[in-house]
């Protein structure tokens, strides 16, 4: 195409080497930086449903999760995709965050308190991101990757995570009451802290409404992931921008 | 190349440190000791006097090996002076254990004979008895304690006790059997499906990420391949091939494909699932007769030079025999009355004053009613940090005095009103 | 494309591109900064591991005092001292003539602003995740006691400054060095380096709200949320790596031109 003449650059054996430098520095330190950023801002809000499998219901889980697991991919993109046209963004960022996560809940969960891995995983939102990147490549459009591919970060946590949890819940008799695997461990592995009670889990009245609690929370969270996808593109790419002040 | 360069500059000091770390985690593995007790202490003196008097607690045994079963019993009175200002038991509570973590699985737990499953409501002002069967899991020395979670106010925790646990870890499993009669270790149950999920995506991951990353250098040059596009008046998008496009396809519909083939197989493994557990379990206070003993309560001192806290109240016995006060029980410290009973710290750590109870006043004989003075002194007040009571803002303390008649009966009844504390 | 570029350069390019005429990134600094920062931590790490659930459990045990509140105090003194020798350091050794500054000199000094970045990156990547689950894990299976608890010590009194002292550190070397940022600042780094400066302030938020209104163990609650808006700063990373990787491209592409002359 005539188009690659114009962009060409020019660079010599010293600008490439330099710049190849340039990238693995970036690379890592956008590894720490996003994975440690996302994965602090997450752990504060979203933490427990990562942390227990007893809290992963069908209510709180495939609504609160993947809602602010978009804020930190959604951003990226944002600058990867306008900046660079590389649109690894989100893909970037969650493997990033999820990196990171399975260190900290070996070890911190694990090794430092005693849980068993088995209690103590957190979900995969990768093929959600690789979905959003797909999106902007095919389509070129921001709009069109809220509509469609934030849309299915939403819907599809759920199914994609269930792979992992449906064991989890498969009803046991224990010692005469119907509990599932994932209750159980939270009742047996102490946890003087968290309390029962605390569990984020199958409140509102929704849960008696024909079955359709899932589908009803995967949809209304497509809707908000939509809706964060917006503002944290938005947030990402202005926070982008080279502003500087004379004064401060 | 970048990646030789990288590795060969970076290889030592990361062995180093390797290394380094490696011994002194080696290094320390040896100093292991003991757990020591156990964070209530911070508690102000109001929310540990006043909240839930814990007694009779039992652990037995105390020494097992890992996978041997363990009991914790006893029973507590939820205080009538319980604070105003602190949300109370007819909230929610959850009977737990105090044991540092996992050290032991909790496999049941009761109040009055219902299970603790799930978190409870209970009343104020009433005495119930719980039981909390424990199986060892990690080796090592702990200090147990019966705990009450409440809503909003936290963990209450009840006196502890030393145990030993012998044994390995590695001989540790916890099986249970489902409904489909699939038997699972609840250590380590679906590991392999989480861990090859997780795997997987990792893997398509770096497929995608390594497919944007394959031109080198990358990150400058793409930067300038955008600006010179815009500053060319043209539309970067078309710096994304049409292969690239169709690459991005095939990554879409694999990922699709994928994320319904997993969620099928996963309905075909587990057709039949249930929600968690969230019902409420509902319990009845122990059904005890109307005490014989009536308490007028005539005030308390705390005199701080002296640790020693006075209290003076009005005794009536309806019962059958002459009664005399055998212990009086506050924020788990137990004040002995050795003239009537002997009992002595089981461990280091039994917040027991064998000689710390000195009563004026003598028995109270059948029908009549008798002025009391009560006299808990020890330095138990001091080292658990009760001499804070002083700083609570309305100055209540609270208290269950044991009463034991001659015939061998035992009646418990909580006093409780306001504490003048004396300076000098 | 750039294949081509590589295979249409001259001899003259390819002497001036030897390792000991140009700046690069120093990869053995790098690789002891990680090794540094990971020793110190990790051995801070085992020290929890073995003295967290036996002697750290109770501020009021003597043990704890033995154990514990020296290192806390001892972190301390050495957090300050790091601070302003850092700081100090910096602004001793600053640019006084930063129109002097040659597009050599200045492209070393932004490798020189990568490997604080990456500093930055590093004790990020140890508090954000791994120093605050630990305390999430410590909270949910202990009774919380006082503010100085075994992972408080190493979260909040020691990651944490650490992080700050890179922060500030990593302004400071812009700030003194780098010919762009001598008169004015840079909004995106302002952004990305005050949020996580702020989360020591915010521990004051967290600690009172345990203490005054809240006091169950849910990581998720309001009571932590002031961290996550300031976790969201981080954002802002992105217009540093763009400020980074526009000035180091002019830089380079300045340096190839002026060798090909």
């Amino acid at each position: 195409m005539a188009v690659t003449e114009t962009t060409e650059v020019r660079s010599s054996a010293l600008g490439l080497r330099l710049e190849r430098h340039v990238d693995w520095m970036i690379i890592i330190i956008l590894i720490l930086i996003i994975g440690a950023a996302s994965g602090f801002t997450l752990a504060v809000t979203m933490g427990d449903w990562e942390y227990w499998v007893d809290w992963k219901d069908r209510r709180f889980w495939p609504l609160v999760p993947p809602v602010l697991m978009m804020i930190f991919p959604a951003a990226v993109l944002g600058i990867t995709w306008t900046k660079l046209r590389i649109p690894f963004g989100a893909t970037f960022a969650v493997f990033s965050y999820t990196l990171l996560k399975w260190v900290s809940l070996y070890f911190n969960f694990n090794v430092f308190a005693g849980f068993p891995m088995s209690m103590v995983w957190q979900s995969t939102f990768i093929p959600l991101a690789i979905l959003l990147d797909a999106t902007i490549v095919i389509t070129g459009s921001v709009f069109i990757t809220g509509f469609v591919g934030a849309f299915l970060w939403g819907v599809l946590m759920y199914p994609v995570n269930w792979v992992m949890l449906a064991g989890f819940h498969e009803p046991i008799l224990y010692n005469g009451e119907l509990v599932t695997a994932a209750d159980l461990m939270g009742f047996e592995y102490i946890r003087t802290g968290l309390p029962e009670y605390v569990r984020m889990i199958e409140r509102s009245t929704l849960r008696s409404f024909a079955d359709t609690v899932v589908p009803l929370t995967a949809v209304f969270a497509g809707f908000l992931c939509v809706l964060v996808f917006y503002v944290s593109w938005a947030a990402g790419t202005f926070l982008c921008r080279q502003t500087w002040v004379k004064k401060v | 190349m970048a990646l030789r360069t990288f590795i060969s500059r970076t290889a030592r000091p990361l062995a180093i440190a390797a290394v380094a770390l490696l011994t002194l985690s080696l290094f320390t593995v040896a100093q292991i000791g003991p757990a020591f007790a156990h964070g209530e202490r911070a508690q102000t003196a109001n929310l540990r006097m006043r909240t839930i008097n814990w007694y009779d607690t039992e652990v037995s045994p105390k020494q097992v090996a890992v996978g041997d079963e363990m009991v914790i019993r006893g029973r507590f009175e939820t205080s009538k002076y319980w604070p105003e200002h602190v949300p109370s038991v007819t909230g929610r509570v959850y009977l737990n254990v105090g044991a540092a973590g996992p050290k032991f699985i909790k496999i049941k737990s009761t109040i009055n004979g219902k299970s603790m499953f799930q978190s409870s409501q209970l009343e104020l002002g009433k005495h119930y008895e719980y039981e909390i069967i424990l199986k060892a899991r990690v080796p090592g020395r702990f200090h147990l304690h019966p705990v009450l979670n409440v809503l909003d106010s936290g963990a209450l925790i009840g006196p502890g006790y030393w145990v030993d646990t012998t044994g390995s870890f590695a001989d540790f499993s916890n099986t249970v059997e489902t409904m489909f009669g699939r038997t699972i270790d609840l250590e380590t149950f679906n590991l392999d499906i989480i861990y090859s999920w997780h795997a997987l995506w990792f893997v398509m991951a770096l497929a995608w990420l390594g497919f944007w990353g394959r031109k080198s250098p990358l990150l400058i040059q793409s930067l300038r391949r955008v600006r010179q596009k815009e500053e060319a008046g043209e539309d970067p998008d078309t710096l994304i091939s049409p292969m690239e496009k169709k690459v991005a396809v095939g990554f879409m519909v694999v990922t699709l494909m994928i994320i319904g083939a997993g969620f099928q197989w996963a309905e075909a493994r587990h057709p039949v699932t249930t929600p968690l557990r969230t019902a409420k379990m509902d319990v009845d206070p122990l059904p005890l007769p109307d005490p014989n003993i009536i308490i007028e309560y005539g005030g308390a001192t705390y005199r701080i030079p002296g640790r020693s806290f006075q209290a003076e109240f009005s005794v009536t016995n309806n019962g059958p025999s002459p009664v005399r006060i055998g212990e009086f029980l506050t924020a788990n410290l137990r004040f002995i009355n050795s003239a009537v009973r002997n009992v002595q710290p089981a461990d280091s750590h039994d917040l027991v004053a064998s000689d710390g109870l000195r009563i004026e006043g003598g028995p109270v004989p059948p029908g009549e009613t008798r002025k009391l003075k009560m006299f808990a002194e020890d330095a138990l007040w001091e080292t658990y940090r009760l001499t804070t009571m002083i700083n609570d803002p309305d100055s209540i303390v609270a208290g269950l005095v044991f009463f034991y008649g001659d015939d061998g009966s035992r009646e418990i009844v909580e006093i409780g009103g306001p504490m003048i504390p004396v300076f000098e | 494309m750039s294949v081509e570029a590589l295979s249409g350069t001259t001899p003259a390019e390819q002497l001036a591109s030897k390792r000991a005429d140009v700046p690069g990134m120093n990869w053995s600094k790098v690789g002891w900064t990680f090794a540094i920062i990971a020793l110190v931590y990790g051995a801070h790490r085992v020290y929890m591991q073995q003295m967290a659930f036996t002697v750290g459990l109770d501020y009021f045990e003597p043990e704890f005092q033995i154990y514990w509140m020296p290192l806390f105090w001892a972190q301390v003194v050495v957090g300050g001292l790091a601070f302003f020798g850092v700081n100090g350091y910096l602004w001793m050794t600053r640019e006084k003539n930063p129109e002097a500054v040659t597009p050599r000199d200045e492209l070393g000094r932004y490798f020189g602003l990568l490997l604080w970045v990456f500093s930055f990156a590093v004790i990020l990547g140890v508090l954000g995740s791994f120093a605050t689950e630990s305390d999430a894990a410590w909270h949910q299976v202990t009774i919380r006691d006082t503010d100085f608890t075994p992972t408080h010590i190493g979260l909040f009194y020691f990651a944490l400054p650490a992080l700050i002292i890179a922060a500030v550190g990593l302004f400071m070397y812009a700030k003194t060095r780098l010919p762009q940022h001598a008169d004015k600042y840079l909004v995106p780094l302002g952004i990305a380096l005050s949020g996580p400066i702020l989360i020591l302030p915010t521990v004051g938020y967290n600690e009172w709200g345990h203490t005054f209104f809240y006091a169950e163990e849910l990581f998720g609650a309001p009571v932590h949320w002031g961290f996550a808006f300031l976790g969201l700063a981080l954002l802002a990373v992105g217009g540093v790596v763009v400020h980074i990787l526009a000035r180091m491209g002019s830089l380079i592409q300045e340096i190839q031109d002026e060798a090909k002359v």
